[in-house]
């Protein structure tokens, strides 16, 4: 018994922490917007907030930094991301050029500035 | 496991408040997939594959898909989204160890990156323009001085302005 309990127990942590806690919110939305139409004031209210929240995560993301990206300083991811965003905007409103971009200008500024 | 007991709560705790977003979001997702005929069962599994990416590309593209596909091309397209994802979490366990700190921070830049630009490529209209530009200031703002569930409060409070400035805008115009 305590064996199998050793043995399952990083599945079932991995149930408890990692699937539930996520799931529980998606069966929670998708009872809510079942009978909903794409055009009720409370899915554009709901497409604004999860966008408000996203756009939250990407800035953490960029400012905030974990792992070997807060190592690059503060003013070269900025402006990284400035960079991609005026290549997305100069190349046709190209994501991928603009993702490239940004990239390439974290590397040459994490190069110059870090070493 | 008794002294671990009370650290795992709390990680489920946390987790489960940091996945609120996935709320809104399937909330949002869901009447775009729904047809006539859509049984409940038939969206659990793209329920089940909401997330940031896959949220991203279908609320754009989704428009263009016709009604009855709509289901089956989110999961097409999170299973895809998917493999690759299982795939280079794989590379990337093996070679995080021996790859150069500068790259291994390229690297983890891609995510914000490829989110950034596809949210503001998929902001077209002004509420979610809105609602994008909102979110960028106060979600680092709310953290920088400390609020509790500060990325929650940022949906909710930038989320509810961009809606409410859209109905304004609308009932004036």
């Amino acid at each position: 018994m305590k064996a199998a309990v050793i043995e399952w127990g990083p599945y079932l942590i991995l149930i408890l922490v990692g699937f539930l806690p996520n799931e529980v919110w998606r069966v929670v939305g998708l009872l809510t917007a079942r009978r909903l139409d794409e055009d009720s004031e409370l899915v554009i209210w709901s497409r604004t907030v999860a966008t408000a929240l996203l756009a939250g995560v990407i800035a953490k993301l960029i400012l905030f930094s974990s792992g070997e990206l807060a190592n690059i300083p503060l003013p070269v991811r900025i402006g990284a991301a400035a960079c991609a965003l005026g290549t997305y905007l100069g190349v046709k409103r190209s994501v991928f050029a603009g993702v490239i971009a940004g990239e390439i200008a974290l590397l040459l500024g994490g190069y110059l500035f870090v070493h | 496991m008794a002294g671990t007991g009370g650290t795992l709560f709390e990680v489920a705790l946390a987790v489960t408040l940091s996945a609120t977003r996935l709320f809104p979001m399937v909330v949002a997702l869901l009447p775009l997939l729904r047809g006539p005929g859509t049984r409940l069962r038939d969206m659990l599994l793209p329920t089940h594959f909401t997330s940031i990416s896959m949220w991203v590309e279908s609320l754009r593209l989704l428009p263009s898909v016709a009604r009855e596909h709509r289901i089956a091309f989110c999961n097409g397209l999170s299973s895809g989204y998917m493999g690759t994802a299982v795939t280079f979490g794989f590379v990337g366990y093996y070679l995080a160890a021996g790859l150069p700190p500068l790259l291994a921070g390229v690297l983890l830049f891609l995510t914000p990156m490829s989110f950034f630009l596809s949210t503001v490529h998929n902001a077209r209209m002004m509420i979610d323009k809105l609602a994008l530009g909102l979110g960028l200031i106060l979600g680092p703002l709310l953290a920088y001085w400390g609020v509790q569930l500060d990325l929650m409060w940022t949906g909710i409070i930038g989320g509810t302005l961009a809606y409410a400035v859209h109905r304004v805008r609308e009932a004036t115009q």
